[in-house]
């Protein structure tokens, strides 16, 4: 024999698993043929040595331990469990459902969770690629913006050497697609440099990732669903021509697949940067702004050497940029944001590339926190209805303990039965989610997938939240169950239950604060967003169509527009404005200054509109009068809101000039106050009202962008159609964009809408939940006090007695929850609304009516539960048992 | 037939009758490669043998010590009686079932 033995390893795997009696057949076996095999060769020998030694590791040769005992224990435990939640089936039913409920919560918001936080992370250079923010300063204050010079990333590649890469991204205006005479109207496009697919790790099924965004093609890269949309193919359309307005002829070079609903970036479209047929057609101009080191077009991604170079890049850009840009006034600081940190990170910074749902961690995080609550509540359900039921369960575990079993067996047991009726929740549990999923996506705006690729993605976190519920549900019951001696247990077979007394009435009292909680805070979130929603704006919201003026040949037509408009019998007024009052887009901003006194500026908002916008909008005018349809007159006439006059001295003000300046501070103009408009809310009810100028339609500071119309109700279908069909005599390349001003209005408070539906949902949830406890603990009293309630039937206690010493104790807990929740939800409510500029106030009335609702359900559901009992003829509740 | 029997424990029921009193693992493993010209782990032979021995078609004893086993014992394993019963009574069917096979000239096809 040759002194090569097969590897030690192997053989002591083998001999640690395998069988004692079957040992010698198989290592000798093994190494026989191992001795056969090194004649050939020693390493393949070895190779086939522990390949046999794996390949005999089965069922059939382990060694038999314990564990099948274990095993066999197991299974009985389990068996145990279902029986006695099959017996005890209606409170099981209670526990199980209550339990489904939180975990179901708890995983939507695992889900939600794991959506938010994965986002973008599935660009592997993702900590390297960061976004260029550009820092301007203006007379508001600090703003940074997303926007930079086009230039910016080819200079930054070129001069910077830790930058590896760097590309340019920007939106494509809304336009129409034509193939073959099929007209498609596209709004989610990029135009993106030919690096782009160097940075991001968007997947491309179709074409060449090097070439298909290359530089000076006139190339687009599509998704899979756009291609659908557009061939009806999802392959074979490379190489056909898309026929793309205001930009030309483009050839597919390339399909996406359809991006991830977790990335920063969103699109539909990519086209390569080729302007040159978009400045001739729509922008003659345009090419001094957009390729200029002055203009501010574009985002710039950059792709760093390594991620911690980005704390030197400011230094370094302002170095290029100083070599490009002459006045170094114009030179801004610009800094990075991490690609990874963007869907959060970008608070207070303007501009995005397309739209997208915008990060809220504080939203996230009030969410998550709620969920736990509900979560715990169903555990604390468990924690009741398990103790409470406990005395069912002594008998067996004083036999368990007289044949033998240790108090960790028992716990064991008693803990696997409560992570079967988890189990069995959480099955119960994927069923609701994707019942209410949907709502969900309607609440959150965000389109969460219940996959099983997901569910894989979340498992770890699924396990450990069962386990933890487990284990919170679990662990008291389990305590209390086998604390008891078998002796105790079997010889007197009645033993006390008043010591988890204490801890269920303090879950009880703890389920009714936080059912109070979220009732009450329900109200008050409430009643701030109808107070927002109803709030008199000082201007008309109903009947009233925003129609957005894109195009230069509606601008320059408008007085056609608005003659042809005013000829339907169903349009009462229109107007046109600088910029539609509402929360949702701001306005321009200037200063009023004094003549005499150079320092003595004025910041105000300033809105233009013709003759008919105080009529149209319902404005009311405090004192003066209104454009008189002169046009040299009403050019040089302006309105003041009572915020602003009260900075002039109230009406001392009228017939005054009055000097106003852009906010860069470049021309003058002057004005002569024609009059004091009551104060409107132009801004969204978050904001407290400032002054403001009404100045005409024709003005040095913006033109026309806003057309608004008074419909009449009837037929407003009708009438938006004739509406369209004026707008596109004089706007044939845009689709037009158009809203009632109420639903305008409202998106300033999407986030309060997002709330309240929160808090709907949460509070419902919380209401079953915690009356599932409740229906739990009387439901336990009743059986527990059976016969007390038959001797006091037999000494004269009348019905209501009866229902009053049931009720009790919950009456009780229901007071002493109310007097620690209210307090508590008036201070957290109170700064809750003290972030906005109008608010309500909190009154006491919502609180009495939350509680005495809680009342009223506790009350049916003793009543409910009791009225058989103490109905019943007493002797035959003292026969009980 | 009263008993089951799998295709393979079938093969190496055969071969332990055949190397009457000498089957053991490697010479069972040895001769099935040869003979049906397939790959064939070890351990696949082992569980064949503990179930044949488990339904009673075998019977072991154990042998000597050599040294290319590493000190190891050989076991052997013996066709019983029934396991004897089994092999005919698998054979006769086989062999009745084609016998029922009609005299077609095959090679045309």
């Amino acid at each position: 024999m040759s002194g090569q033995h097969p590897p030690k390893w192997a053989l002591s795997f083998l001999r640690w698993y395998c069988r004692k009696e079957y040992l010698d057949e198989i290592e000798g076996d093994l190494f026989e043929c191992y001795h056969i095999r090194s004649k050939d060769s020693v390493r393949s020998a070895k190779l086939f040595f522990v390949w046999n030694v794996l390949r005999s590791f089965r069922l059939i040769n382990l060694k038999n331990t314990h564990l099948t005992n274990n095993f066999d224990m197991f299974r009985n435990y389990i068996k145990i469990g279902y029986r006695s939640i099959k017996n005890d089936w209606k409170f099981s039913s209670l526990n199980i459902i209550g339990l489904s409920m939180g975990l179901a919560v708890f995983v939507s918001i695992l889900l939600l969770v794991n959506h938010e936080m994965t986002f973008d992370r599935f660009h592997t250079k993702g900590d390297r690629i960061f976004q260029v923010i550009q820092h301007f300063t203006n007379p508001d204050g600090d703003d940074p913006e997303i926007w930079t010079s086009l230039n910016l990333s080819d200079a930054l590649r070129e001069e910077i050497p830790m930058v590896e890469n760097a590309v340019t991204v920007h939106s494509a205006s809304p336009t129409w697609f034509e193939i073959d005479g099929n007209r498609f109207f596209e709004e989610d496009g990029i135009v993106a440099g030919p690096q782009f697919f160097d940075l991001f790790d968007f997947q491309l099924l179709q074409g060449d990732r090097k070439f298909a965004l290359a530089d000076k093609s006139r190339s687009i890269v599509i998704s899979e669903r756009m291609s659908v949309k557009l061939f009806g193919l999802k392959d074979g359309v490379l190489g056909k021509i898309i026929s793309i307005e205001r930009y030309g002829d483009f050839t597919v070079s390339g399909v996406l697949a359809n991006i991830p609903p977790n990335s920063f970036i969103q699109f539909d479209y990519i086209i390569t940067q080729n302007y040159d047929m978009f400045f001739e057609h729509v922008a003659p101009w345009f090419p001094n702004y957009f390729n200029s080191w002055s203009g501010y077009p574009a985002g710039t991604f950059v792709l760093l050497k390594e991620p911690e170079l980005a704390e030197r890049f400011q230094e370094q850009a302002n170095k290029v940029l100083e070599r490009h840009i002459n006045d170094e006034a114009d030179i801004n600081p610009h800094y990075l944001i991490n690609l990874y940190d963007l869907h959060f990170g970008l608070v207070g910074v303007d501009g995005r590339i397309n739209e997208y749902i915008k990060g809220d961690l504080k939203q996230v995080k009030i969410i998550a926190v709620i969920a736990f609550l509900i979560l715990l509540m169903a555990c604390f359900n468990y924690i009741n209805i398990a103790t409470s039921r406990s005395i069912r369960r002594f008998k067996e575990v004083g036999v368990r303990k007289s044949i033998g079993a240790s108090k960790g067996q028992l716990m064991k047991q008693f803990l696997i039965e409560a992570l079967l009726v988890v189990f069995i929740s959480f099955l119960l549990s994927c069923l609701w989610i994707f019942i209410f999923l949907p709502y969900l996506k309607i609440i959150t705006g965000i389109n969460l997938e219940f996959t099983l690729e997901v569910l894989v993605r979340i498992a770890p976190f699924v396990v450990a939240t069962l386990l933890f519920v487990t284990f919170l549900a679990g662990f008291y019951p389990t305590i209390y169950l086998t604390r008891f001696s078998a002796i105790r247990i079997l010889k007197n077979m009645t033993i006390s239950v008043k010591g988890s007394a204490t801890l269920r009435n303090g879950l009880v009292i703890m389920q009714y604060c936080l059912v109070l909680f979220m009732l009450s805070a329900l109200f008050i979130v409430n009643r701030q967003y109808s107070f927002f929603s109803n709030k008199n704006l000082g201007f008309d919201t109903e009947e009233l169509v925003i129609v957005e003026v894109n195009g230069g040949g509606v601008r320059q037509n408008f007085k056609t527009i608005k003659q042809l408009l005013l000829d339907h019998p169903q349009i009462e007024s229109v107007t046109g404005l600088t910029r539609m009052i509402s929360g949702y887009r701001s306005s321009v901003a200037i200063n009023a200054i004094d003549k005499k006194d150079p320092d003595l500026i004025h910041p105000m908002r300033f809105y233009g509109m013709d003759k008919d916008g105080l009529e149209t909008l319902g404005l009311e005018l405090k004192s003066g009068n209104f454009f008189q349809g002169i046009k040299g007159l009403d050019s040089t006439t302006v309105f003041l809101n009572e915020q602003a006059a009260l900075l002039y001295g109230g009406t001392e003000i009228l017939g005054e000039p009055i000097y106003l300046q852009d906010d860069e501070g470049g021309f003058e103009f002057r004005g002569t106050v024609g009059g004091i408009i009551k104060d409107f809310h132009y801004s969204s009810l978050h904001e407290p009202i400032g002054p403001v100028i009404i100045g005409y339609l024709s003005n040095p500071f913006q033109g026309l962008d806003d057309i608004v119309i008074k419909v009449q109700d009837e037929n407003i279908s009708e009438t938006m159609s004739y509406i369209e069909k004026v707008h596109n005599q004089f706007d044939e390349n845009d689709v037009m964009t158009w809203e009632f001003l109420d639903d305008m209005v409202q998106r300033s408070y999407e986030r309060e809408a997002t709330f309240q539906k929160v808090f709907t949902i949460a509070s419902i949830i919380t209401l079953i939940i915690s009356l599932l406890g409740v229906v739990g603990i009387t439901a336990y009293n009743v059986v527990a006090k059976t016969k007390e309630i038959g001797i006091r039937k037999v000494f004269g206690a009348s019905f209501s007695q009866i229902l009053t010493l049931q009720g009790k104790s919950l009456f009780r807990f229901l007071v002493f929850a109310s007097l620690i929740t209210i307090p508590l939800v008036a201070l957290l409510g109170e700064q809750w609304l003290n972030n906005y500029a109008y608010r309500v106030n909190i009154t006491v009335w919502p609180f009495l009516l939350v509680i005495f609702f809680v009342f009223l359900l506790t009350t049916v559901i003793v009543l409910a539960l009791n009225f058989q009992i103490a109905k019943a003829n007493p002797v035959k509740s003292i026969r009980y048992e | 037939m009263e008993y089951q029997l799998g295709e393979f424990e079938e093969l190496v029921l055969l071969t332990v009758a055949a190397q009457h009193d000498e089957a053991y693992g490697v010479s069972i493993y040895e001769f099935l490669t040869a003979e049906t010209k397939k790959k064939i782990n070890v351990s696949a032979i082992h569980v064949a043998l503990k179930r044949l021995e488990k339904k009673g078609f075998v019977d072991s004893r154990f042998g000597g010590i050599t040294e290319e086993r590493g000190g190891r014992r050989k076991k052997f394993y013996i066709v019983t009686a029934l396991g004897k019963k089994v092999l005919d009574a698998s054979h006769d069917l086989r062999t009745s079932i084609y016998q029922k096979i009609p005299q077609i000239s095959f090679s045309s096809i």
